[in-house]
């Protein structure tokens, strides 16, 4: 949870996935979307920033290659990810268009294979990331999936990956207001009852989730 | 050395500040933080006789200086609680206080009755500003008779203290506070969230799930200090102060408005610290003010003469 302004506009701090990190550097890739972003953006070198973290439950180590899908702003989670376990993943990222498509240099250093899925096909093929992994995984044998973006990707990522039987994990996101479970703003349906994204989470297993 | 401690409804709390009940859970997702010892007191989020799932989300949508919730009373239910949160409660020095409510009169005495009956409670809080299932989903605390009936039967069922959260959603928080004093509340918790709603202009739709939340944070403190000092002003028993503290000196402003004690709530959110630095900051302000006990401030506001020949 990351403090973004200084005074109460906004009041509360934003949770946001470390996208990078080595001793005594911690590095957040967000967009502006809002006032939170916004202020964020506007802070300057030298300013102090609260933080409480890390927090919740981050992926499960691979134990070998894996796919990571990346939707948007996903990106940030998939990367650490990705950096963490140099030349293991294969990358489907998908956006809107190749605008939103950040990083392409320095993905293909980090990945055993990068495939693009954009919306208006400015970028790899044209469609979903579930069309593209439909596409290209015939060429790879069956790999867990480490998965993080909007909640509908996420839920066809998901569907696509039980229908494989390939294991998927997902990392969820909402609205957050303490970060450790004690407001119960970001809960998710499970077949267990309610579950903190923000402290259970925020990556699931895609089976342990209730979709809608 | 200055005095912090206050007695409040037959306790003796080592300090003024407790935290507010749905901001700090079960106490445990703070432990890792710091001591919760050094707390005067623990409000638990509200208990209910079967465990509830709560609202759809969003559940919380941003205010201006302040956010808006509808949680939809989610909790693990009075027997968990009891089972397996209570235990950790128990081993810290501070006072636990179960916050409870009820769709239903029965529900409300049951709740209360197996509470009281739990080793490491030491005061129970009756959330009144709930829906009543059996009487068209109008607030319990919004219907005079049957806050009476309400108050009266839990009192009879509990021995331990019984503090009564006030709603400010109502014409005039004067009346709450006198009916929940005459059926016998031994303190009063005011205020509960302002009831208020945020429109999604493109999609025409409330932004919450649920349509309505509950406001809170510092947009409401004017609101809750005035209420306070109303409030102080016609019962004797303690009022606990609470709405939008983020630190001593918003704490200050209630006690001096009449409230015995404070609760800190949505700050808990912001930065988990905040109830220590009321604490401290508390402290340094009696010292700075040469004032040797936190008791002679509660109520000391000197208001100004109502002159109008100025």
């Amino acid at each position: 949870m990351l403090q973004t302004g200084a005074g109460t506009e906004p009041l509360l701090k934003r949770p946001f996935s470390i996208f990078s990190h080595r001793p005594s550097v911690l590095q957040f890739l967000y967009r502006i979307v809002g006032i939170g972003t916004l202020r964020l953006s506007q802070r300057r070198k030298g300013e102090l920033i609260e933080l409480i973290g890390p927090l919740g439950r981050p992926y499960p180590k691979p134990e070998g290659p894996f796919l990571a899908v990346a939707g948007g702003t996903g990106i940030a989670s998939i990367y650490c990810l990705l950096e963490e376990n140099s030349a293991l993943g294969v990358l489907f990222y998908g956006a809107r268009d190749s605008r939103e498509i950040v990083l392409v240099d320095r993905l293909e250093g980090l990945c055993r294979g990068v495939f693009y899925a954009t919306d208006d096909g400015s970028l790899g093929i044209r469609g979903t990331v579930v069309d593209a992994l439909e596409h290209y995984f015939d060429q790879f044998g069956p790999m867990p999936i480490y998965a993080c973006g909007p909640r509908p990707m996420l839920k066809a990522v998901s569907t696509w990956a039980r229908d494989r039987k390939l294991t998927c994990l997902v990392s969820l996101e909402e609205r957050m207001a303490c970060g450790i479970g004690a407001c119960l703003s970001c809960v998710t349906k499970t077949y267990d009852g309610p579950k903190g994204i923000c402290n259970d989470g925020p990556v699931f297993r895609a089976d342990e989730l209730i979709w809608d | 050395m200055v005095n912090l401690s206050v007695n409040l409804a037959g306790l003796r709390i080592k300090n003024p500040v407790f935290t507010a009940s749905g901001t700090f859970g079960y106490g445990e997702e703070y432990a890792d933080l710091y001591d919760l010892s050094r707390l005067g007191g623990i409000v638990v989020k509200g208990l209910s006789l079967r465990p509830k799932r709560g609202n759809p989300t969003p559940r919380i949508v941003e205010t201006p200086s302040g956010m808006l919730n509808a949680i939809g009373l989610q909790n693990v239910g009075v027997e968990e609680f009891i089972h397996k949160k209570l235990p950790f409660l128990r081993g810290l020095d501070t006072v636990v206080i179960a916050n409870f409510f009820g769709d239903t009169f029965e529900e409300f005495l049951e709740t209360a009755i197996a509470l009281d009956s739990a080793e490491g409670v030491d005061a129970l809080e009756l959330n009144i500003s709930c829906p009543n299932k059996e009487k068209g989903w109008c607030s319990f605390g919004s219907d005079p008779q049957l806050m009476k009936e309400l108050v009266t039967a839990v009192k009879a069922a509990t021995k331990r203290p019984l503090i009564v959260k006030l709603s400010p959603n109502t014409d005039d928080i004067t009346k709450t506070a006198l009916i929940a004093e005459q059926c016998g509340a031994d303190a009063l918790s005011l205020i509960n969230t302002l009831t208020g709603m945020v429109i999604d202009i493109k999609r025409r739709m409330p932004v919450l799930a649920n349509n309505t939340g509950g406001l809170s944070g510092p947009a409401i403190r004017p609101v809750a200090v005035r209420m306070v000092w109303e409030v102080s002003q016609v019962v004797k028993i303690p009022v606990i102060g609470m709405g939008g503290i983020m630190n001593a000196n918003d704490a200050l402003e209630f006690l001096i408005a009449g409230a015995r004690a404070v609760a800190v709530g949505t700050a808990n959110f912001i930065n988990p610290l905040a109830p220590l630095e009321v604490i401290e900051g508390l402290e340094r302000f009696l010292l700075e003010e040469g004032i040797e006990d936190i008791n002679q401030l509660v109520g000391s506001i000197k208001l100004h003469s109502s002159n109008t020949n100025w």
